[in-house]
């Protein structure tokens, strides 16, 4: 064999060697990149399957982490309800009813809301009343949910499932509606014949007869929110806040959104305290509610 | 120095970026149009929602005060160029790094965009998942094609 045939010889070993390397190479690095997109697969489907059986709009199951914002709306401080006081304009929303009758319900003075889960005025509303009744007795069985989404989309939560104890007031609430417009749960006749004769003209225009959200104290009802929407949507037409966030500015007080909730909460405190003679006293008396108070139309 | 691909690799590569140009494209329009004509059906029920609409206009649709629309159009844009024919010709391999780099990139964006879809929005943008399972194909295929590629030394003829 001859030196250039000898060097050729070690040319084509070298070279099948390098090829063989880079081929070994290659399937090393098929594998690590399979390896990774299976395991981007793998987490999509377990963040899938997460979510899933969490909370989603339209469906009251919850888990325990989904609704724990619903445990900070309950649960604002005294001293942030005090600190914000009442709204800086008395509410257009609340109507006084001379002739309105005081419902009662076990021997204890009844507040009635009627509303429905597609409702993004309700949805705005239900925070204040959640945390102004609150104060005043407790909530089982809230479940987060939203308006419709192409209604504001504004996160809350619904009655639906709700019961209210109390040793100084009765609470029912109605949801006609869920958030496809499917009709939910049917008014009793007494509130039939007491939204068709209030939420309607003289006590309100004819433009607004039976708007919701209706919420009837008695002396006053109040017709539509008390939360400007504003303060959930940035001034856009859908919800730009969490649950959570919404649920933090109330434990806050905090401008806008936060002030916005506790002040109409401390409006809705000071008509319940009304119907209550005062109690809790500790409620009722507390500077937030008594500056409501003030507001509330005479 | 040259670069020998898999035949399968620029033409494949090229149509998926141009699948989440377009549909980045279209996402991008509807945010200058305030989303007026967003196409996207809005299901709701157990087991899921789909609402472009809720997504498109929420808080996470916004990234440093940028919209999310505008920076998966830039996004796309630059993707397309690095798949193009003639680009996956260079044989400088800082260029593969590049387009590998920003696709890995896009797809840790990805990653947080559906968890907010899921964990905070809940719901979910039918066209902006589309955007999101093309990146993740696109950085398959790139990623395999660019392993199945092979350097020679030498002239290029």
């Amino acid at each position: 064999m001859t030196e250039s045939s000898r060097d050729s010889a070690r040319e084509k070993a070298a070279s099948l060697r390098a090829e063989a390397a880079r081929r070994d190479r290659q399937r090393r690095q098929l594998v690590v990149a399979g390896t990774g997109l299976v395991l981007v697969i793998v987490i999509a489907v377990v963040a899938i399957v997460v979510a899933s059986r969490s909370s989603t709009p339209g469906t009251q199951s919850t888990t325990a982490a989904d609704s724990a914002f619903i445990g900070k709306m309950t649960t604002v401080p005294a001293a942030v309800y005090d600190k914000v006081g009442a709204p800086a304009t008395a509410s257009a929303t609340i109507l006084k009813v001379p002739s309105g009758q005081i419902l009662t319900k076990d021997g204890k003075p009844r507040v009635v809301y009627v509303g429905a889960e597609f409702c993004p005025f309700c949805a705005g509303e239900r925070w204040a009343l959640v945390g102004a009744l609150a104060r005043f007795g407790t909530f089982t069985g809230l479940a987060p949910t939203r308006s419709a989404a192409n209604d504001g989309n504004i996160p809350t939560v619904t009655f639906v499932k709700s019961t209210y104890t109390s040793d100084v007031i009765a609470f029912d609430a109605y949801e006609t509606q869920d958030r496809n417009h499917q009709p939910l749960q049917t008014l009793p006749d007494d509130i039939t014949r007491l939204i068709t004769r209030y939420d309607a003209p003289p006590y309100v225009s004819a433009s607004s007869t039976g708007a919701i959200p209706w919420t009837w104290f008695g002396p006053w009802q109040t017709v539509g929110s008390s939360v400007d929407l504003t303060n959930f949507t940035g001034g856009g037409s859908t919800a730009t806040v969490t649950f959570d966030q919404v649920a933090a500015a109330m434990q806050s007080g905090s401008r806008g959104l936060g002030a916005s909730i506790d002040a109409a909460a401390n409006v809705i405190s000071a008509q319940v305290c009304q119907l209550t003679g005062g109690k809790p006293a500790q409620v009722c008396t507390s500077a937030g509610v008594t500056a409501a108070a003030a507001t509330l139309p005479r | 120095m040259t670069v020998e691909r898999p035949r399968w690799l620029a033409p494949l590569s090229l149509t998926l970026a141009l699948v989440a140009l377009l549909v980045s494209v279209y996402l991008s329009y509807e945010h200058l149009t305030a989303n007026a004509t967003l196409a996207c059906p809005s299901t709701e029920g157990p087991g899921g929602v789909s609402s472009c609409l809720t997504v498109t206009t929420s808080a996470w649709s916004l990234v440093f005060g940028v919209p999310v629309a505008y920076l998966g159009l830039g996004f796309t844009l630059v993707v397309v160029a690095l798949c193009l024919p003639r680009v996956w010709r260079m044989p400088d391999p800082r260029v593969d790094v590049a387009r590998l780099g920003l696709l890995g990139a896009g797809l840790l964006f990805v990653f947080y965009l559906v968890w907010a879809e899921l964990f905070r929005i809940h719901a979910i943008c039918t066209w902006c998942t589309v955007v999101h399972i093309t990146t993740f194909i696109l950085l398959g295929v790139v990623a395999v094609g660019q392993i199945l590629s092979v350097r020679r030394a030498g002239v290029e003829s």
